[in-house]
Protein backbone atom coordinates (compact mmCIF):
# COMPACT_ATOMS: atom_id res chain seq x y z
CA UNK A 1 0.00 0.00 0.00
CA UNK A 2 1.25 3.46 -1.08
CA UNK A 3 1.32 5.79 2.18
CA UNK A 4 0.76 8.70 0.37
CA UNK A 5 -2.69 10.08 1.31
CA UNK A 6 -5.01 11.11 -1.61
CA UNK A 7 -7.87 13.51 -0.84
CA UNK A 8 -11.16 13.41 -2.82
CA UNK A 9 -13.33 16.63 -2.57
CA UNK A 10 -17.29 15.64 -2.74
CA UNK A 11 -18.15 18.92 -1.36
CA UNK A 12 -20.43 19.64 -4.23
CA UNK A 13 -22.04 16.38 -4.18
CA UNK A 14 -25.60 16.61 -2.72
CA UNK A 15 -26.88 13.14 -3.09
CA UNK A 16 -24.85 9.44 -3.01
CA UNK A 17 -25.15 8.62 -6.64
CA UNK A 18 -22.54 12.18 -7.51
CA UNK A 19 -20.59 10.30 -4.88
CA UNK A 20 -20.03 7.41 -6.07
CA UNK A 21 -19.66 8.93 -9.95
CA UNK A 22 -16.86 11.62 -8.42
CA UNK A 23 -14.54 8.61 -6.42
CA UNK A 24 -15.13 6.65 -9.48
CA UNK A 25 -13.68 9.19 -11.60
CA UNK A 26 -10.79 10.27 -9.16
CA UNK A 27 -9.61 6.23 -9.32
CA UNK A 28 -9.44 6.85 -13.36
CA UNK A 29 -6.03 8.76 -13.19
CA UNK A 30 -3.03 6.35 -13.85
CA UNK A 31 -0.99 5.34 -10.17
CA UNK A 32 -4.18 5.91 -8.30
CA UNK A 33 -4.50 2.81 -6.93
CA UNK A 34 -3.47 1.30 -3.42
CA UNK A 35 -3.74 4.61 -1.76
CA UNK A 36 -5.04 6.05 1.65
CA UNK A 37 -8.02 8.08 0.88
CA UNK A 38 -9.06 10.93 2.24
CA UNK A 39 -13.23 12.03 1.68
CA UNK A 40 -13.99 15.72 1.71
CA UNK A 41 -18.16 15.59 2.14
CA UNK A 42 -20.44 18.42 2.09
CA UNK A 43 -23.13 18.87 4.31
CA UNK A 44 -24.54 15.74 3.16
CA UNK A 45 -26.63 13.12 4.99
CA UNK A 46 -25.07 9.29 4.56
CA UNK A 47 -26.32 6.05 6.10
CA UNK A 48 -24.56 3.36 7.00
CA UNK A 49 -25.02 1.36 3.98
CA UNK A 50 -24.31 4.23 1.75
CA UNK A 51 -20.69 4.98 3.41
CA UNK A 52 -20.57 1.12 3.40
CA UNK A 53 -20.69 0.97 -0.07
CA UNK A 54 -18.61 3.98 -1.26
CA UNK A 55 -15.65 2.15 1.44
CA UNK A 56 -16.32 -1.04 -0.78
CA UNK A 57 -16.06 1.03 -3.82
CA UNK A 58 -12.49 2.15 -2.32
CA UNK A 59 -11.79 -1.13 -1.68
CA UNK A 60 -12.38 -2.44 -5.32
CA UNK A 61 -9.46 -0.20 -5.97
CA UNK A 62 -7.05 -1.40 -4.31
CA UNK A 63 -7.50 1.45 -1.61
CA UNK A 64 -8.35 2.15 1.86
CA UNK A 65 -10.98 4.89 3.26
CA UNK A 66 -8.53 6.57 5.76
CA UNK A 67 -10.66 9.94 7.34
CA UNK A 68 -13.85 11.41 6.33
CA UNK A 69 -14.34 15.25 7.06
CA UNK A 70 -17.91 16.09 7.12
CA UNK A 71 -19.95 19.56 8.55
CA UNK A 72 -22.68 16.79 9.21
CA UNK A 73 -23.32 15.22 12.80
CA UNK A 74 -25.74 12.64 11.59
CA UNK A 75 -22.58 11.16 9.02
CA UNK A 76 -20.24 12.01 11.90
CA UNK A 77 -21.52 9.76 14.73
CA UNK A 78 -22.28 7.13 11.86
CA UNK A 79 -18.56 6.96 10.47
CA UNK A 80 -17.31 7.39 14.20
CA UNK A 81 -19.51 4.40 15.25
CA UNK A 82 -17.82 2.36 12.06
CA UNK A 83 -14.51 3.41 13.42
CA UNK A 84 -13.74 5.52 10.24
CA UNK A 85 -11.42 8.24 11.71
CA UNK A 86 -13.72 11.97 11.18
CA UNK A 87 -11.67 15.60 10.58
CA UNK A 88 -13.59 18.67 11.05
CA UNK A 89 -13.35 20.57 7.85
CA UNK A 90 -11.02 23.91 8.30
CA UNK A 91 -13.25 25.42 5.74
CA UNK A 92 -16.39 27.12 7.58
CA UNK A 93 -18.92 27.64 4.29
CA UNK A 94 -19.04 25.09 1.49
CA UNK A 95 -17.34 26.43 -1.58
CA UNK A 96 -16.97 25.94 -5.48
CA UNK A 97 -14.71 24.00 -7.10
CA UNK A 98 -11.49 24.39 -7.79
CA UNK A 99 -11.26 25.69 -10.83
CA UNK A 100 -14.37 27.94 -10.57
CA UNK A 101 -12.61 29.43 -8.12
CA UNK A 102 -9.57 30.64 -10.13
CA UNK A 103 -12.14 31.93 -12.78
CA UNK A 104 -13.83 33.87 -9.74
CA UNK A 105 -10.33 35.34 -8.90
CA UNK A 106 -9.12 36.37 -11.84
CA UNK A 107 -12.81 38.51 -12.24
CA UNK A 108 -13.46 41.25 -11.10
CA UNK A 109 -15.55 40.23 -7.75
CA UNK A 110 -18.66 41.77 -7.78
CA UNK A 111 -19.61 39.69 -11.05
CA UNK A 112 -19.68 35.99 -9.91
CA UNK A 113 -21.65 34.59 -13.04
CA UNK A 114 -19.86 36.47 -15.69
CA UNK A 115 -16.81 35.26 -14.27
CA UNK A 116 -17.54 31.33 -14.37
CA UNK A 117 -19.11 31.91 -17.59
CA UNK A 118 -16.39 33.56 -19.08
CA UNK A 119 -13.95 31.05 -18.06
CA UNK A 120 -16.31 28.11 -19.24
CA UNK A 121 -16.11 29.64 -22.58
CA UNK A 122 -12.35 30.28 -22.89
CA UNK A 123 -10.44 27.55 -20.90
CA UNK A 124 -7.33 28.14 -23.10
CA UNK A 125 -6.93 31.32 -21.39
CA UNK A 126 -6.24 30.41 -18.25
CA UNK A 127 -3.64 27.61 -19.62
CA UNK A 128 -1.00 30.17 -19.30
CA UNK A 129 -1.43 31.38 -15.68
CA UNK A 130 0.25 28.84 -14.03
CA UNK A 131 -2.65 25.83 -13.98
CA UNK A 132 -2.01 22.42 -14.87
CA UNK A 133 -2.87 22.31 -18.31
CA UNK A 134 -5.37 19.89 -17.72
CA UNK A 135 -7.15 21.23 -15.42
CA UNK A 136 -7.80 24.12 -18.15
CA UNK A 137 -8.45 21.43 -20.42
CA UNK A 138 -11.35 19.63 -18.79
CA UNK A 139 -12.78 23.20 -17.82
CA UNK A 140 -14.53 23.67 -21.16
CA UNK A 141 -15.37 20.04 -21.57
CA UNK A 142 -18.87 19.32 -20.92
CA UNK A 143 -18.40 15.86 -19.57
CA UNK A 144 -16.33 17.13 -16.65
CA UNK A 145 -19.21 19.79 -16.24
CA UNK A 146 -21.62 17.29 -15.86
CA UNK A 147 -19.46 15.33 -13.71
CA UNK A 148 -19.67 18.69 -11.76
CA UNK A 149 -17.72 19.25 -8.54
CA UNK A 150 -16.33 15.73 -8.77
CA UNK A 151 -14.14 17.25 -11.17
CA UNK A 152 -11.21 18.23 -9.54
CA UNK A 153 -10.42 15.09 -7.99
CA UNK A 154 -8.34 14.75 -11.32
CA UNK A 155 -5.55 16.32 -9.70
CA UNK A 156 -6.03 15.85 -5.87
CA UNK A 157 -4.87 19.07 -3.99
CA UNK A 158 -4.21 19.40 -0.37
CA UNK A 159 -5.96 22.31 0.25
CA UNK A 160 -3.73 24.33 2.80
CA UNK A 161 -0.63 23.51 0.98
CA UNK A 162 -1.04 23.00 -3.04
CA UNK A 163 -3.63 26.02 -2.64
CA UNK A 164 -0.84 28.13 -1.50
CA UNK A 165 1.23 27.27 -4.18
CA UNK A 166 -1.05 28.16 -6.92
CA UNK A 167 -1.63 31.55 -5.01
CA UNK A 168 1.88 32.18 -4.80
CA UNK A 169 1.96 31.36 -8.47
CA UNK A 170 -0.50 33.88 -9.27
CA UNK A 171 1.34 36.19 -7.45
CA UNK A 172 4.58 36.36 -9.52
CA UNK A 173 2.27 36.05 -12.80
CA UNK A 174 0.33 39.45 -11.72
CA UNK A 175 1.37 41.06 -8.66
CA UNK A 176 5.10 42.09 -8.35
CA UNK A 177 3.97 44.60 -6.33
CA UNK A 178 4.27 44.26 -2.28
CA UNK A 179 1.03 46.06 -1.21
CA UNK A 180 -0.88 43.60 -3.94
CA UNK A 181 0.83 40.80 -2.03
CA UNK A 182 -0.72 41.74 1.16
CA UNK A 183 -4.47 41.74 -0.44
CA UNK A 184 -3.80 37.89 -1.84
CA UNK A 185 -3.14 36.85 1.21
CA UNK A 186 -6.00 38.12 2.88
CA UNK A 187 -7.84 37.09 0.01
CA UNK A 188 -10.09 34.02 1.60
CA UNK A 189 -9.02 30.73 -0.80
CA UNK A 190 -12.38 29.64 -1.33
CA UNK A 191 -15.41 31.71 -3.00
CA UNK A 192 -17.89 32.57 -1.14
CA UNK A 193 -21.16 29.87 -1.25
CA UNK A 194 -23.87 30.66 -3.75
CA UNK A 195 -27.29 29.80 -3.89
CA UNK A 196 -27.22 28.46 -7.35
CA UNK A 197 -28.32 24.92 -8.14
CA UNK A 198 -25.79 22.65 -9.85
CA UNK A 199 -26.68 22.39 -13.63
CA UNK A 200 -26.76 18.45 -14.25
CA UNK A 201 -27.06 17.71 -17.39
CA UNK A 202 -29.47 15.23 -17.50
CA UNK A 203 -27.95 12.86 -20.56
CA UNK A 204 -25.36 12.09 -18.63
CA UNK A 205 -24.60 8.57 -18.27
CA UNK A 206 -23.24 6.70 -14.89
CA UNK A 207 -22.20 3.39 -15.28
CA UNK A 208 -21.35 1.00 -11.99
CA UNK A 209 -19.43 -1.24 -12.55
CA UNK A 210 -20.74 -4.04 -9.19
CA UNK A 211 -23.59 -6.06 -7.91
CA UNK A 212 -26.04 -3.69 -6.25
CA UNK A 213 -26.89 -5.77 -2.51
CA UNK A 214 -30.13 -5.63 -0.63
CA UNK A 215 -30.25 -2.17 0.88
CA UNK A 216 -27.95 -0.32 -1.44
CA UNK A 217 -29.99 2.40 -3.13
CA UNK A 218 -28.68 4.17 -6.70
CA UNK A 219 -29.83 7.42 -7.47
CA UNK A 220 -28.85 9.12 -10.52
CA UNK A 221 -29.65 12.38 -12.31
CA UNK A 222 -29.01 10.79 -15.41
CA UNK A 223 -29.08 7.27 -16.99
CA UNK A 224 -27.75 4.60 -15.12
CA UNK A 225 -26.42 1.11 -16.57
CA UNK A 226 -25.40 -1.29 -14.39
CA UNK A 227 -22.96 -3.82 -15.34
CA UNK A 228 -23.95 -6.56 -12.73
CA UNK A 229 -27.33 -8.36 -10.93
CA UNK A 230 -29.51 -5.96 -8.95
CA UNK A 231 -30.34 -8.36 -5.44
CA UNK A 232 -34.01 -7.87 -4.02
CA UNK A 233 -33.66 -5.01 -1.42
CA UNK A 234 -32.06 -3.02 -3.87
CA UNK A 235 -33.65 0.17 -5.43
CA UNK A 236 -32.36 1.85 -8.39
CA UNK A 237 -33.63 5.21 -8.92
CA UNK A 238 -32.91 7.72 -12.51
CA UNK A 239 -33.89 10.84 -14.19
CA UNK A 240 -33.16 8.72 -17.16
CA UNK A 241 -32.95 5.14 -18.58
CA UNK A 242 -31.52 2.15 -16.47
CA UNK A 243 -30.03 -0.22 -18.21
CA UNK A 244 -28.98 -4.03 -16.01
CA UNK A 245 -26.66 -5.97 -17.67
CA UNK A 246 -27.39 -8.95 -15.42
CA UNK A 247 -30.73 -10.00 -13.34
CA UNK A 248 -32.70 -7.01 -12.53
CA UNK A 249 -34.06 -8.90 -9.33
CA UNK A 250 -34.85 -4.92 -7.69
CA UNK A 251 -37.06 -2.04 -7.32
CA UNK A 252 -36.36 0.11 -10.44
CA UNK A 253 -37.67 3.74 -11.11
CA UNK A 254 -36.64 5.18 -14.06
CA UNK A 255 -37.46 8.45 -15.32
CA UNK A 256 -38.07 9.98 -11.60
CA UNK A 257 -38.82 13.51 -12.56
CA UNK A 258 -41.82 12.41 -15.04
CA UNK A 259 -40.29 11.64 -17.85
CA UNK A 260 -42.24 9.45 -19.32
CA UNK A 261 -40.36 8.15 -22.33
CA UNK A 262 -37.62 6.68 -19.64
CA UNK A 263 -37.12 2.91 -20.02
CA UNK A 264 -36.03 -0.15 -18.37
CA UNK A 265 -33.58 -2.67 -19.47
CA UNK A 266 -32.58 -5.95 -18.00
CA UNK A 267 -31.15 -9.00 -19.50
CA UNK A 268 -33.11 -10.76 -17.36
CA UNK A 269 -36.44 -9.04 -15.89
CA UNK A 270 -37.56 -10.12 -12.23
CA UNK A 271 -37.78 -7.07 -11.08
CA UNK A 272 -40.17 -6.72 -7.39
CA UNK A 273 -41.49 -3.26 -8.71
CA UNK A 274 -41.37 -1.45 -12.11
CA UNK A 275 -41.76 2.33 -11.73
CA UNK A 276 -41.38 4.60 -14.79
CA UNK A 277 -42.34 8.47 -14.27
CA UNK A 278 -45.58 8.40 -11.96
CA UNK A 279 -46.65 4.62 -13.49
CA UNK A 280 -46.31 1.90 -11.30
CA UNK A 281 -45.79 -1.72 -11.65
CA UNK A 282 -45.51 -5.15 -9.88
CA UNK A 283 -44.11 -8.93 -10.40
CA UNK A 284 -47.18 -11.24 -10.52
CA UNK A 285 -47.91 -12.70 -7.47
CA UNK A 286 -47.50 -16.35 -8.77
CA UNK A 287 -43.91 -15.73 -9.33
CA UNK A 288 -42.82 -14.33 -6.22
CA UNK A 289 -39.63 -16.20 -5.74
CA UNK A 290 -37.75 -14.72 -2.92
CA UNK A 291 -34.30 -15.44 -4.15
CA UNK A 292 -32.77 -14.37 -7.46
CA UNK A 293 -33.34 -16.79 -10.79
CA UNK A 294 -29.33 -17.28 -11.76
CA UNK A 295 -29.92 -18.42 -15.06
CA UNK A 296 -27.62 -18.74 -17.61
CA UNK A 297 -30.54 -18.63 -20.42
CA UNK A 298 -31.37 -14.71 -20.71
CA UNK A 299 -34.31 -13.62 -22.00
CA UNK A 300 -33.18 -9.40 -22.64
CA UNK A 301 -36.12 -7.31 -22.04
CA UNK A 302 -37.56 -3.64 -21.86
CA UNK A 303 -40.02 -1.55 -19.87
CA UNK A 304 -41.67 1.22 -21.50
CA UNK A 305 -45.19 3.14 -21.02
CA UNK A 306 -48.09 2.28 -23.39
CA UNK A 307 -51.42 3.79 -22.42
CA UNK A 308 -50.33 4.66 -18.86
CA UNK A 309 -49.55 1.16 -17.80
CA UNK A 310 -45.54 -0.47 -18.23
CA UNK A 311 -45.03 -3.10 -20.99
CA UNK A 312 -42.50 -5.48 -21.19
CA UNK A 313 -40.97 -6.35 -24.45
CA UNK A 314 -38.67 -8.84 -25.76
CA UNK A 315 -35.11 -7.49 -26.72
CA UNK A 316 -33.68 -9.59 -30.21
CA UNK B 1 -61.90 -0.05 19.57
CA UNK B 2 -58.66 0.17 21.28
CA UNK B 3 -56.79 -2.87 20.56
CA UNK B 4 -53.80 -4.04 22.23
CA UNK B 5 -50.11 -3.90 20.82
CA UNK B 6 -48.12 -7.31 20.91
CA UNK B 7 -44.50 -7.28 20.69
CA UNK B 8 -42.92 -10.41 19.51
CA UNK B 9 -39.34 -10.50 20.52
CA UNK B 10 -36.53 -12.87 21.38
CA UNK B 11 -33.40 -11.18 21.92
CA UNK B 12 -31.32 -14.28 20.05
CA UNK B 13 -31.53 -14.35 16.13
CA UNK B 14 -33.05 -17.09 13.89
CA UNK B 15 -35.30 -18.29 16.93
CA UNK B 16 -38.19 -17.46 14.53
CA UNK B 17 -39.65 -14.12 15.68
CA UNK B 18 -40.50 -12.90 11.83
CA UNK B 19 -42.05 -16.90 10.83
CA UNK B 20 -44.29 -15.94 14.45
CA UNK B 21 -45.37 -12.76 13.90
CA UNK B 22 -46.52 -14.18 10.45
CA UNK B 23 -48.52 -16.75 11.03
CA UNK B 24 -50.32 -14.90 14.58
CA UNK B 25 -51.31 -12.56 13.01
CA UNK B 26 -52.54 -14.31 9.97
CA UNK B 27 -54.04 -16.76 12.24
CA UNK B 28 -56.02 -13.58 14.41
CA UNK B 29 -56.83 -12.23 11.25
CA UNK B 30 -58.78 -15.87 9.97
CA UNK B 31 -60.29 -16.02 13.33
CA UNK B 32 -62.25 -12.55 12.07
CA UNK B 33 -59.94 -9.91 13.93
CA UNK B 34 -58.66 -6.96 12.47
CA UNK B 35 -54.93 -7.23 12.47
CA UNK B 36 -51.31 -5.03 11.20
CA UNK B 37 -48.34 -6.77 11.59
CA UNK B 38 -45.50 -3.65 11.76
CA UNK B 39 -41.89 -5.01 10.95
CA UNK B 40 -39.46 -2.84 13.21
CA UNK B 41 -36.08 -4.34 11.59
CA UNK B 42 -35.42 -1.53 9.52
CA UNK B 43 -32.35 -2.60 6.96
CA UNK B 44 -33.27 -6.00 7.37
CA UNK B 45 -36.93 -6.74 6.92
CA UNK B 46 -38.43 -10.19 6.01
CA UNK B 47 -42.11 -10.00 7.54
CA UNK B 48 -43.28 -8.94 3.91
CA UNK B 49 -41.04 -11.99 2.02
CA UNK B 50 -42.96 -14.66 4.62
CA UNK B 51 -46.64 -12.79 4.00
CA UNK B 52 -45.50 -12.92 -0.19
CA UNK B 53 -46.20 -9.20 -0.06
CA UNK B 54 -42.68 -7.80 -1.55
CA UNK B 55 -43.59 -6.26 -4.27
CA UNK B 56 -46.85 -4.18 -3.10
CA UNK B 57 -45.06 -2.21 -1.05
CA UNK B 58 -44.54 1.45 -1.85
CA UNK B 59 -44.04 3.38 1.22
CA UNK B 60 -42.71 1.91 4.36
CA UNK B 61 -42.68 3.19 7.93
CA UNK B 62 -39.86 5.61 7.84
CA UNK B 63 -42.02 7.38 4.92
CA UNK B 64 -44.75 7.51 7.81
CA UNK B 65 -42.22 8.77 10.26
CA UNK B 66 -40.70 11.20 7.95
CA UNK B 67 -44.14 12.43 6.46
CA UNK B 68 -44.00 11.29 3.26
CA UNK B 69 -47.62 9.70 3.47
CA UNK B 70 -49.88 9.07 5.39
CA UNK B 71 -49.94 5.87 7.93
CA UNK B 72 -52.94 4.41 5.96
CA UNK B 73 -51.14 4.56 2.21
CA UNK B 74 -48.39 2.59 3.99
CA UNK B 75 -50.63 -0.12 5.40
CA UNK B 76 -50.22 -3.04 2.84
CA UNK B 77 -53.76 -5.50 2.71
CA UNK B 78 -52.50 -9.28 2.51
CA UNK B 79 -53.40 -10.94 -0.66
CA UNK B 80 -55.86 -13.46 1.11
CA UNK B 81 -57.38 -11.87 4.25
CA UNK B 82 -58.62 -7.94 3.61
CA UNK B 83 -58.37 -8.40 7.71
CA UNK B 84 -54.45 -8.17 7.74
CA UNK B 85 -52.45 -5.17 7.04
CA UNK B 86 -48.45 -4.83 7.00
CA UNK B 87 -46.59 -1.83 7.90
CA UNK B 88 -43.45 -2.73 6.35
CA UNK B 89 -39.88 -1.48 7.41
CA UNK B 90 -37.01 0.16 5.15
CA UNK B 91 -34.47 -1.89 3.79
CA UNK B 92 -32.21 1.05 2.60
CA UNK B 93 -31.94 2.56 6.06
CA UNK B 94 -31.26 1.81 9.51
CA UNK B 95 -32.25 1.43 12.82
CA UNK B 96 -32.31 5.02 13.51
CA UNK B 97 -34.86 6.24 11.37
CA UNK B 98 -37.15 5.83 13.46
CA UNK B 99 -37.25 6.82 17.26
CA UNK B 100 -39.44 4.97 20.23
CA UNK B 101 -41.44 8.13 20.41
CA UNK B 102 -42.61 7.89 16.88
CA UNK B 103 -43.18 4.25 16.76
CA UNK B 104 -45.38 4.89 19.79
CA UNK B 105 -47.62 7.10 17.89
CA UNK B 106 -47.97 5.18 15.62
CA UNK B 107 -49.02 1.91 17.39
CA UNK B 108 -51.53 4.67 19.06
CA UNK B 109 -52.91 5.71 16.22
CA UNK B 110 -53.58 2.19 14.94
CA UNK B 111 -54.78 0.97 17.97
CA UNK B 112 -57.93 3.12 17.31
CA UNK B 113 -58.72 0.99 13.89
CA UNK B 114 -57.63 -2.42 14.94
CA UNK B 115 -57.99 -5.62 17.24
CA UNK B 116 -54.42 -6.51 17.13
CA UNK B 117 -50.98 -4.60 16.49
CA UNK B 118 -48.13 -7.12 16.37
CA UNK B 119 -44.84 -5.57 16.67
CA UNK B 120 -41.79 -8.11 14.69
CA UNK B 121 -38.85 -7.01 16.98
CA UNK B 122 -35.43 -7.30 15.36
CA UNK B 123 -32.91 -9.31 16.85
CA UNK B 124 -30.64 -7.73 20.05
CA UNK B 125 -31.43 -5.16 23.05
CA UNK B 126 -30.32 -2.15 21.04
CA UNK B 127 -32.22 0.80 19.51
CA UNK B 128 -34.16 -2.11 17.51
CA UNK B 129 -35.73 -3.40 20.57
CA UNK B 130 -36.20 -0.48 22.32
CA UNK B 131 -38.39 0.91 19.84
CA UNK B 132 -40.05 -2.37 19.50
CA UNK B 133 -41.46 -2.34 22.51
CA UNK B 134 -41.52 1.17 23.02
CA UNK B 135 -45.56 1.13 22.19
CA UNK B 136 -46.47 -2.40 23.59
CA UNK B 137 -48.55 -3.63 26.25
CA UNK B 138 -48.27 -7.29 25.73
CA UNK B 139 -45.12 -9.31 25.00
CA UNK B 140 -44.82 -12.51 23.29
CA UNK B 141 -40.88 -14.16 24.03
CA UNK B 142 -40.02 -16.54 21.31
CA UNK B 143 -37.50 -18.77 21.94
CA UNK B 144 -36.04 -22.52 20.98
CA UNK B 145 -35.32 -25.00 23.63
CA UNK B 146 -31.28 -24.36 23.58
CA UNK B 147 -29.12 -22.44 26.41
CA UNK B 148 -28.02 -19.82 24.25
CA UNK B 149 -31.98 -18.62 23.11
CA UNK B 150 -33.09 -19.76 26.71
CA UNK B 151 -30.33 -16.87 28.05
CA UNK B 152 -30.95 -14.50 25.95
CA UNK B 153 -34.77 -15.06 26.35
CA UNK B 154 -34.28 -14.36 30.34
CA UNK B 155 -32.49 -10.92 29.28
CA UNK B 156 -35.66 -9.87 27.36
CA UNK B 157 -37.62 -10.89 30.09
CA UNK B 158 -35.38 -9.08 32.58
CA UNK B 159 -35.76 -5.83 30.35
CA UNK B 160 -39.57 -6.53 29.54
CA UNK B 161 -40.26 -6.73 33.04
CA UNK B 162 -38.98 -3.27 33.95
CA UNK B 163 -41.31 -1.45 31.60
CA UNK B 164 -44.35 -0.53 33.09
CA UNK B 165 -46.30 -0.51 30.07
CA UNK B 166 -45.96 -4.31 29.16
CA UNK B 167 -48.67 -5.97 30.88
CA UNK B 168 -48.09 -9.41 30.71
CA UNK B 169 -45.54 -11.57 28.90
CA UNK B 170 -46.04 -15.11 27.80
CA UNK B 171 -43.53 -17.84 26.46
CA UNK B 172 -43.36 -19.39 23.18
CA UNK B 173 -40.93 -22.38 22.50
CA UNK B 174 -40.48 -22.71 18.88
CA UNK B 175 -39.06 -25.71 17.21
CA UNK B 176 -39.47 -28.30 19.58
CA UNK B 177 -38.22 -31.75 18.12
CA UNK B 178 -40.12 -33.98 20.45
CA UNK B 179 -38.38 -37.04 19.60
CA UNK B 180 -34.92 -35.59 20.34
CA UNK B 181 -36.63 -34.77 23.99
CA UNK B 182 -37.39 -38.25 24.06
CA UNK B 183 -33.73 -38.95 23.83
CA UNK B 184 -33.01 -36.80 26.43
CA UNK B 185 -30.83 -34.74 23.50
CA UNK B 186 -33.10 -31.91 23.76
CA UNK B 187 -34.63 -29.71 26.91
CA UNK B 188 -38.26 -30.24 27.14
CA UNK B 189 -40.61 -27.77 26.84
CA UNK B 190 -40.84 -28.23 31.00
CA UNK B 191 -37.46 -27.26 31.53
CA UNK B 192 -37.63 -24.38 29.76
CA UNK B 193 -40.59 -23.11 31.38
CA UNK B 194 -39.25 -23.98 34.82
CA UNK B 195 -35.79 -22.19 33.89
CA UNK B 196 -37.68 -18.79 32.68
CA UNK B 197 -40.10 -18.93 34.95
CA UNK B 198 -42.91 -17.40 32.88
CA UNK B 199 -46.33 -18.56 31.68
CA UNK B 200 -46.47 -20.46 28.08
CA UNK B 201 -48.61 -19.16 25.56
CA UNK B 202 -47.57 -22.00 22.55
CA UNK B 203 -45.28 -24.64 21.62
CA UNK B 204 -44.70 -24.72 18.14
CA UNK B 205 -43.26 -28.36 16.81
CA UNK B 206 -39.77 -28.04 14.07
CA UNK B 207 -41.57 -28.35 10.47
CA UNK B 208 -39.59 -28.76 7.39
CA UNK B 209 -43.46 -27.18 5.82
CA UNK B 210 -42.40 -23.67 7.59
CA UNK B 211 -39.11 -23.64 5.41
CA UNK B 212 -41.51 -24.19 2.44
CA UNK B 213 -43.76 -22.04 3.53
CA UNK B 214 -41.27 -19.21 4.35
CA UNK B 215 -39.95 -19.55 0.16
CA UNK B 216 -43.60 -19.58 -0.89
CA UNK B 217 -44.41 -16.62 1.11
CA UNK B 218 -47.16 -18.30 2.19
CA UNK B 219 -48.19 -18.88 6.14
CA UNK B 220 -47.89 -22.17 7.37
CA UNK B 221 -51.49 -21.43 9.37
CA UNK B 222 -52.84 -21.58 5.92
CA UNK B 223 -52.09 -25.45 5.20
CA UNK B 224 -54.59 -27.05 7.78
CA UNK B 225 -52.66 -29.95 7.59
CA UNK B 226 -49.47 -29.01 9.18
CA UNK B 227 -48.73 -29.44 12.92
CA UNK B 228 -47.41 -26.33 13.14
CA UNK B 229 -49.69 -24.30 11.81
CA UNK B 230 -52.52 -25.65 14.18
CA UNK B 231 -50.19 -24.57 17.00
CA UNK B 232 -50.03 -21.47 15.68
CA UNK B 233 -53.99 -21.15 15.20
CA UNK B 234 -53.91 -22.30 18.86
CA UNK B 235 -51.37 -19.47 19.73
CA UNK B 236 -54.26 -17.14 18.29
CA UNK B 237 -56.77 -18.41 20.08
CA UNK B 238 -54.95 -18.52 23.54
CA UNK B 239 -54.69 -14.57 22.48
CA UNK B 240 -57.79 -13.95 22.06
CA UNK B 241 -58.61 -15.41 25.52
CA UNK B 242 -59.85 -18.94 24.89
CA UNK B 243 -58.72 -21.77 26.77
CA UNK B 244 -57.09 -24.39 24.44
CA UNK B 245 -55.42 -27.36 25.89
CA UNK B 246 -51.51 -27.69 24.48
CA UNK B 247 -51.40 -30.03 21.24
CA UNK B 248 -50.28 -32.79 21.32
CA UNK B 249 -46.93 -32.56 18.80
CA UNK B 250 -45.34 -36.48 19.48
CA UNK B 251 -48.47 -37.31 16.93
CA UNK B 252 -47.29 -40.19 14.50
CA UNK B 253 -47.21 -38.36 10.98
CA UNK B 254 -46.36 -41.09 9.06
CA UNK B 255 -48.20 -44.51 8.56
CA UNK B 256 -44.89 -46.34 10.06
CA UNK B 257 -44.76 -44.00 12.86
CA UNK B 258 -48.62 -44.51 13.59
CA UNK B 259 -48.33 -48.43 13.69
CA UNK B 260 -44.86 -48.11 16.11
CA UNK B 261 -46.77 -46.38 18.71
CA UNK B 262 -49.75 -48.23 18.37
CA UNK B 263 -47.25 -50.80 19.34
CA UNK B 264 -45.51 -49.30 21.70
CA UNK B 265 -48.31 -47.97 23.92
CA UNK B 266 -49.56 -51.76 23.65
CA UNK B 267 -45.82 -52.73 24.73
CA UNK B 268 -46.16 -50.11 27.85
CA UNK B 269 -49.59 -51.44 28.53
Amino acid sequence: MNNELFVIDLTGCTNTGEIITSVSAAFEVPDSRERKIGLKLSDITLNQAQILSIQSLIASYASELDFVETLNESTKNICENMGIRVQTPQYVEKHEPNYEQIGFEIAPKDDNSNAQSNFEAQPQELKGNGLPSDIADMGGNNISDSLGNGFEEFQPIDFNEDGKQIMETYKKAYDEDEEDKQTWEEVDYYAPPTDEPVVVDSKQTIYVNQTLRSGQVLEFDGNVVIIGDCHPGSEIKATGDITVWGVLGSIAHAGMKGNRDAKIRALKMNAVQLRIANCYSRRPDGTNIPYIIKSSVFTPEEARIVDDSIVLFKIN
Amino acid sequence: MTGSVIVITSGKGGVGKTTTSANIGTALAKDGNKVVLIDTDIGLRNLDLLLGLENRIVYTIVDVVEERCKLKQALVKDKKNPNLCLLAAAQTRDKSAVTAEQLKEICDTLKEDFDYILVDCPAGIEQGFQNAVAGANEAIVVTTPEMSAIRDADRIIGLLEAKEEVEKYRLLVNRVRPNLIKTNDMMSVEDVVEILSCDLIGVIPEDTGVITSTNKGEPIVNDENSLAGQAYMNVAKRIQGEEVPFLDIDQPRTIVEKIKKFFSKKVKA
